[in-house]
């Protein structure tokens, strides 16, 4: 059998110590009973041929006895043979007869007797006797032989018988020793007899003896492995009965193992053990569960469906004991109610119940419990405790493997994302090629154009050094030039000063002279007077010539331009020297009449001045004839000619006559008076004014003097760099060193002005102290040019074209984009006090000097990059106060700074902020009241307000001051970084909105929409910029706004007041949209409330989900705010507001 | 796998329609790679078969979604960066009274508890407001719940102590022996949303906006739409924190920022 063989072999392996000792014990016993009948066979044989030896020895003896007979006898015989050979000589004599005689030899058979009867005295002596006894008769015998021999006494009777005697003594001796043999002989076959006799009753006995033992041996031994093989067999069923439970268990547990092999998650290997083990121990319930949240969480059930999560804290109950005991625990007595197990029929409670820890490495990953209805067999809870261990392998190979899949799928995306990176990284190293590429063309192009620059750099090169030259001669000329100039115009304007003061007096005292009031003087001496007057009159006005000749050359000159017409500047001029014409018996024409009405802005006095001169010169030099005007207009120009009838000059004079100090003929001068200075200051003049004069003559015939002057000027070029204009302004001759003043990069000056040549010459100006300029002859236009070329200052002409100059000022100020750049006006106009109260840094009038425009330009290059910038700051801390006036400090920053609440309100009453930083604490009261009290006072300007605070805020009173204050700055170790980016933020953003004080305007402006005036809406949004956002779109249409932050702050103010539409945004701290309006539609009061849901979600999916929680609509961010007013209009209810 | 620009396009249109998720945007050769990967893991031979399988069974898709957005994150990844917040980002927003911050792409939460960890320690948190948005639902519950594989947190804390660290991370989370839970304190000021960058608007003004990796798997176009979600979602002055293979530098939003931390991706609005 097979199988047992196997099992045997199992046994033995299973137990060899106890085999060991069975086998030896039968085999002893097999010894034993083997052992026994060899000794004893041994002994028998030892005993009988102990016997055989003894019967042998026997056997010999008569042996001996035997031949001692025979060697007795043949003795016997030859002595016979001796006598009778004996006999036979002595009777016959004849000698052949002893022959017989002569052969025997008895001695030597007697000898041998002795020898052979050593061992019986009794016979070796009888033996000797033989011999004796012999040897006498030999005695006789041997005489025979003698040669001497006496026959005949042998033959005597006596000598017969003599040897008779001794024969038959010899004879007797040997019967006697014969018959003693025999005897001897007898004796010893009796005794061989008996020797034999008594071997084979040893032999019979020793048979018997060793049959029996036999028989008794065999018995006993046979008895012996009789039980120890009925001993074996018992324990080999034993042993069977054992390995099939342990095959059992074997099985369960290789079927256990088989079920859990694969890769499973570590619920499904607690779930497929826990069906295996249940399986094969026909549990009825049962229940896995592994170590997660803290505790054991129910992951299979057997025999129940586990409901819900199910999670026993760690170390308690049965659980707790079975992990602590690394081993199945069993509970045998269980109530009654511990579980009920349900069939269709009935239930039962679990008679058994055990936890089995799934165990490896002394860690347990799970644990299983298990319920029977039956109490088990011990090779079931052998299998119950065999299972713990390949369980916990199983379920820690589980866990391997999941946090191996883990790491890979990990691996596999961080792969996947370093694949992605690369994938970027070469889109932009593609990206950054194609720039290069770019790059390198344009790197190209401009190579090839600096090598074509450099040919022309070196050309210009040598030109420029020619030029240089030459231009350092030139300018050594013209630094003497104008040195001389500069002394001789100096002079001349300090001269007359000097002059004009003592004239003054001399002027005063002859005309009170003159006036005679006391009536003291004569006629004569009031003649005298009037004289010395009309004389002072004349020096005063050469002395003014002079003087104006002097500014102008001095660039000290002012123009005061106005706006006139030609009849305005012509008439009265006239009309001054009608009566000298007259006098004269001139006639003195005009044919300005029908240009009377032409309007021209110039400076009427010095054009008049001008004309004065003409007239004056065209009077004195014509004795006879006329002298006429002749105006005409030439496109933007006005001539006024001047002829007269007079002598005339050469016609290669003509230049001459318009230098200071010559005439034509220096004797002219003597004979018609005059300084010679008027020409001069004519030209002078009417170049300053943007025109010229020229002269024409014929010597004899007369002369024609024309002075043209700009109408309407700038039209045609409206940006007018300053280094193209050809500037005939006598001004241009000034300082050439002055040119070379640093260039300001990006320092753009902007120039409002309508007349070319002041703008020109403000532009002189301006590139003389290093700026660039931009011309603007309209408001229009400059308007234009200061939004887009954002210059770094504006000087403004009040008088211009198309605007009023302070309109265009007050727009400047009013646009976010402009309002910073300082704007310094000039005008003929005294609007002084307007311009600055609109905002304008400073202001200079018509006729300007060149100095006060260099002044103007340098004061506001000192503005620059804007205009002072007023932070009002509002702090009563003083070393806070002090920290943040240090940290902002600087040259166009002007800080008031005040310490309350009042004194701030004070000071915006009192002027305009550009920014204003406050405290939250301030000593008379909070500084969210101080804002809410600006924002309700309408004539308080309401700047840009940085809250700047230690306090920390909530969310709600963040939400409050968000709505009054652009920026919160909490204090902290990066505040003051902050505040300098915000305050720089708040001077200097280019604002879109408009400024806060428009939107109020616009804000009062409400819609008259009756349906939305009046009603309220809950706007419940968490982002504070939609929150203000929909605040002042919706205050606008006269809507009361409530605000929440999130859905719980929604249903509270809701509670609270009265609501006719809600706004909800979905994604919302604490409580999201979606929930709060669920919770809206479930209370019954609100169910019809309107619902308009705002989310920043595109999904379908979003819009049905707001819907299905109970939203009217939906409106996407970022939001529209007409779409979303059309929306609200639609929803909101009808009714009276409340 | 045979799959041609016509396929793809075709598929994600789909993807779009049924389930309202916009992949169409995303960098096309990593996407590529990803739907291999998903139609060789349902077993799918090309995307027509995908097509298939999703149209006859959609619950599935929700195990597809993962695999199209690469949830790959870990904590503190970049200490350079985290200390870049902690040191110079964090003491300017310290100003503002109420900290809004976009998690924008927030995947399965490292990079948010990260954040929330640092907040903490700066004593930021109670003043902050984190909105932590993902495209994908289970990411999203996945950092809601802060657990993490008990593996992976030797690297967290090494990375953690090199952001300049005040405590010991094991401060922050309670470890079993297989995982980890991070605090539910960490998370008490943080709203978890479904937000896709592809389709979803602006929905707040916020003062620091980090979205890291995320960029990466864009292309251009949606790249740009991201960009100007967070441009516009900003407050000025505000931060946006970018990985560290992302930049703006490419984008027309860069006008807007000023490079705060060149190095370490940090920009602030201006």
């Amino acid at each position: 059998m097979p199988g047992k063989g196997d099992a045997t072999g199992r046994h033995a392996m299973v137990r060899p110590l106890d085999d060991a000792s069975h086998q030896q014990a039968l085999a002893r016993r097999l010894l034993i009973a083997l052992l026994t009948p060899v000794l004893l066979l041994l002994l028998g044989g030892v005993l009988l041929a102990f016997q055989l030896g003894r019967m042998a020895e026997d056997a010999a003896w008569v042996d001996h006895s035997q031949t001692v007979l025979a060697t007795a006898y043949d003795a016997q015989r030859q002595m016979s043979d001796q006598e009778s050979a004996l006999r036979g000589f002595l009777v016959s004599g004849d000698h052949t007869y002893l022959g017989p005689y002569r052969q025997a030899r008895p001695l030597e058979g007697l000898a041998h007797l002795r020898v052979m009867t050593t061992d019986n005295p009794l016979q070796a002596a009888t033996a000797a006797e033989v011999q004796r006894r012999y040897e006498k008769w030999l005695e006789l015998a041997a005489s025979v032989e003698m040669p001497s021999v006496d026959l005949g006494e042998l033959r005597s009777l006596d000598a017969m018988r003599e040897r008779n005697e001794r024969m038959d003594a010899t004879r007797e001796a040997l019967n006697e020793f014969i018959a003693r043999e025999l005897q001897l002989r007898v004796e010893r076959t009796a005794v061989a007899a008996g020797s034999v006799l008594a071997t084979r009753y040893a032999l019979a006995g020793l048979v018997i003896v060793l049959a029996g033992v036999l028989a008794w041996l065999s018995r006993h031994q046979l008895v012996a492995i009789t039980n120890t093989y009925s001993d074996a067999l018992r324990r080999e069923r034993d042993t069977k009965t054992q390995i099939e439970d342990r095959d059992w268990v074997s099985a369960g547990v290789v079927a256990l193992s088989e079920s859990l092999r694969g890769e499973f998650h570590v619920d499904q290997v607690v779930e497929r053990a826990l069906r295996s083990i249940a399986t094969r121990l026909g549990a009825e319930v049962g229940a896995g569960f592994i170590e997660a949240r803290g505790g054991w969480t129910l992951r299979a059930g057997h025999g129940f469906e586990p409901s819900e999560p199910l999670v026993v804290p760690r170390g308690d109950g049965l659980l707790g004991r079975a992990v602590t005991a690394r081993g199945a625990v069993w509970l045998d007595e269980l109530p009654h109610d511990y579980l009920r197990i349900r069939s269709g029929l009935g239930d039962a409670g679990p008679h058994q119940v055990v936890a089995i820890p799934a165990i490896a490495d002394d860690h347990v990953g799970a644990v299983l419990e298990l319920g029977f209805l039956r109490t088990l067999t011990m090779r079931e809870r052998e299998f119950i405790d065999r299972v713990g261990e390949p369980l916990g392998v199983a379920v820690r190979s589980a866990e391997y493997a999941q946090r191996l899949r883990r790491l890979l799928e990990q691996e596999q995306r961080h792969t996947e994302e370093l694949q992605s990176q690369q994938e970027e990284l070469r889109v932009a190293n593609e990206e950054l090629e194609q720039q290069g590429a770019a790059l390198r063309e344009a790197h190209a192009q401009l190579e090839e154009r600096q090598q074509e620059l450099e040919e022309a750099n070196a050309v210009l090169e040598g030109q420029t050094l020619e030029l240089r030259h030459t231009e350092r001669e030139l300018a050594t000329k013209a630094a003497d030039l104008a040195r001389s100039s500069r002394y001789k115009s100096e002079f001349l304007a300090n001269m007359s000063h000097e002059l004009r003061t003592p004239l003054n007096s001399t002027l005063i005292l002859a005309k009170m002279l003159a006036d005679n009031e006391p009536g003291t003087l004569t006629s004569e001496q009031v003649r005298f007077a009037e004289t010395i007057h009309m004389a002072g009159n004349d020096l005063l006005a050469l002395i003014s010539d002079i003087l104006d000749l002097g500014k102008i050359e001095a660039g000290r000159m002012e123009l005061r331009p106005s706006k006139t017409n030609i009849a305005g500047l012509i008439e009265p001029v006239m009309r001054g020297f009608e009566p000298l014409a007259t006098n004269k018996g001139l006639e003195l024409i005009s044919d300005h009449a029908e240009l009377r009405e032409i309007e021209l802005v110039t400076d009427v006095q010095r054009v008049q001045q001008v004309l004065k001169n003409l007239l004056s010169n065209a009077i004195k030099f014509t004795e006879t004839g006329r002298v006429s005007i002749a105006v005409s207009i030439a496109g933007e120009r006005l001539n006024i000619t001047v002829e007269d009838t007079g002598i005339g000059f050469p016609s290669e004079e003509a230049e001459i006559i318009f230098e200071a100090f010559r005439q034509a003929d220096g004797t002219a001068s003597r004979k018609y008076g005059g300084t010679g200075l008027g020409l001069a200051i004519s030209r002078d003049f009417a170049r300053l004014l943007g025109g010229g004069l020229t002269a024409d003559s014929v010597p004899g015939s007369g002369s024609s003097f024309r002075l043209v002057l700009p109408l309407t000027q700038g039209h045609e070029t409206p940006i007018v760099r300053p280094e193209r204009i050809p500037s005939a302004a006598p001004l241009e001759r000034q300082a050439p060193e002055r040119q070379t003043a640093a260039r300001r990069d990006n320092a753009l000056l902007l120039i409002v002005e309508d007349d070319a040549n002041f703008a020109g010459l403000v532009a002189d100006v301006a590139r003389d102290l290093g700026y660039r300029s931009a011309i603007a002859s309209t408001g229009a236009l400059g308007l234009e040019l200061a939004q887009s070329l954002a210059p770094r200052a504006i000087l403004l002409d009040l008088r211009l074209p198309d605007l009023s100059g302070l309109g265009v000022l007050d727009a400047l100020k009013q646009d976010q984009s402009t309002r910073h750049i300082p704007v310094h006006v000039v005008s003929g106009f005294d609007h002084a006090e307007q311009a600055l109260a609109l905002g304008a840094a400073g202001y200079v009038t018509k006729p300007v000097t060149r100095d006060e425009l260099a002044m103007a330009v340098r004061k506001l290059e000192s503005l620059s990059p804007s205009r002072p910038r007023h932070v009002l700051l509002v702090e009563d801390d003083a070393a806070a106060r002090e920290s943040v006036m240090t940290l902002l400090e600087g040259p166009d920053l002007e800080i008031r700074a005040v310490t309350s609440a009042n004194e701030a309100l004070a000071a915006l009453r009192e002027a305009t902020f550009d920014c204003m930083i406050t405290d939250l604490g301030l000593p008379d009261k909070s500084g969210v009241d101080l804002l809410r009290t600006i924002v309700k006072d309408e004539s308080l300007a309401f700047p840009p307000v940085i809250v700047y605070t230690g306090r920390k805020l909530t969310e709600g009173e963040e939400a409050q001051l968000r709505g009054i204050a652009p920026a919160i700055i909490l204090k902290g170790a990066r505040s003051p970084e902050r505040l300098l980016d915000e305050v720089t933020l708040f001077l200097h953003r280019v604002e879109t909105d408009l400024p806060p004080d428009r939107q109020r305007m616009l804000r009062r402006v409400r819609d008259q929409e009756s349906k939305l005036t009046g009603r309220s809406v809950l706007i419940a949004e968490d982002d504070i910029r939609n929150v203000f956002a929909l605040t002042s779109a919706l205050e606008q249409k006269g809507i009361k706004v409530i605000i929440a932050r999130n859905g719980r702050e929604a249903l509270q103010r809701l509670d609270e007041q009265h609501v006719d539409l809600v706004l909800m945004d979905i994604m919302m701290p604490e409580m999201d949209g979606i929930e709060a309006m669920r919770r809206i539609r479930a209370t019954k009061a609100w169910s019809k409330l309107p619902i308009i849901a705002l989310t920043a979600k595109a999904m379908p999916d979003d819009r049905e989900e707001c819907l299905a929680a109970g939203a009217n609509d939906y409106v996407p961010k970022p939001l529209q705010m007409d779409r979303l007013l059309s929306l609200i209009r639609v929803w909101m209810p009808a009714g009276v507001a409340s | 796998m045979n799959m041609t620009d016509a396929d793809v396009t075709s598929f994600l249109e789909f993807i779009r329609s049924r389930f309202h998720y916009d992949f169409t945007g995303y960098a096309q050769a990593s996407l590529r790679r990803r739907l291999t990967r998903v139609a060789e893991k349902f077993g799918c031979a090309n995307l027509a078969a995908m097509y298939e399988l999703l149209t006859r069974r959609p619950e599935l898709f929700e195990i597809v979604v993962p695999d199209l957005t690469v949830p790959v994150s870990e904590m503190f990844r970049d200490p350079s960066f985290f200390r870049a917040l902690r040191e110079r980002v964090l003491p300017y927003l310290a100003t503002f009274p109420i900290l809004r911050i976009w998690v924008a792409g927030c995947s399965t939460g490292e990079e948010l508890y990260s954040l929330a960890i640092v907040l903490a320690e700066e004593r930021l948190l109670d003043r902050a407001i984190i909105y932590a948005t993902d495209i994908n639902p289970r990411a999203l519950q996945a950092a809601e719940a802060g657990i993490y594989d008990l593996a992976r947190v030797a690297d967290f804390t090494r990375q953690y102590q090199r952001t300049g660290a005040r405590e010991s991370l094991s401060h922050y989370y309670h470890a079993d022996d297989k995982a980890v839970v991070f605090d539910r304190g960490l998370r008490r000021r943080v709203l978890f949303c479904e937000h896709s960058l592809a389709t979803d608007g602006v929905f707040a003004e916020v003062q620091l906006v980090i979205c890291r990796n995320v960029l990466i798997y864009f292309g251009p176009e949606l790249q740009e739409r991201a960009l100007g979600l967070f441009t516009d979602a900003l407050c000025t002055f505000g931060f946006l924190g970018l990985g560290p293979r992302e930049t703006l530098a490419f984008s027309a939003r860069r006008t807007a920022f000023r490079e705060f931390e060149a190095e370490t991706r940090w920009y602030k609005r201006s």
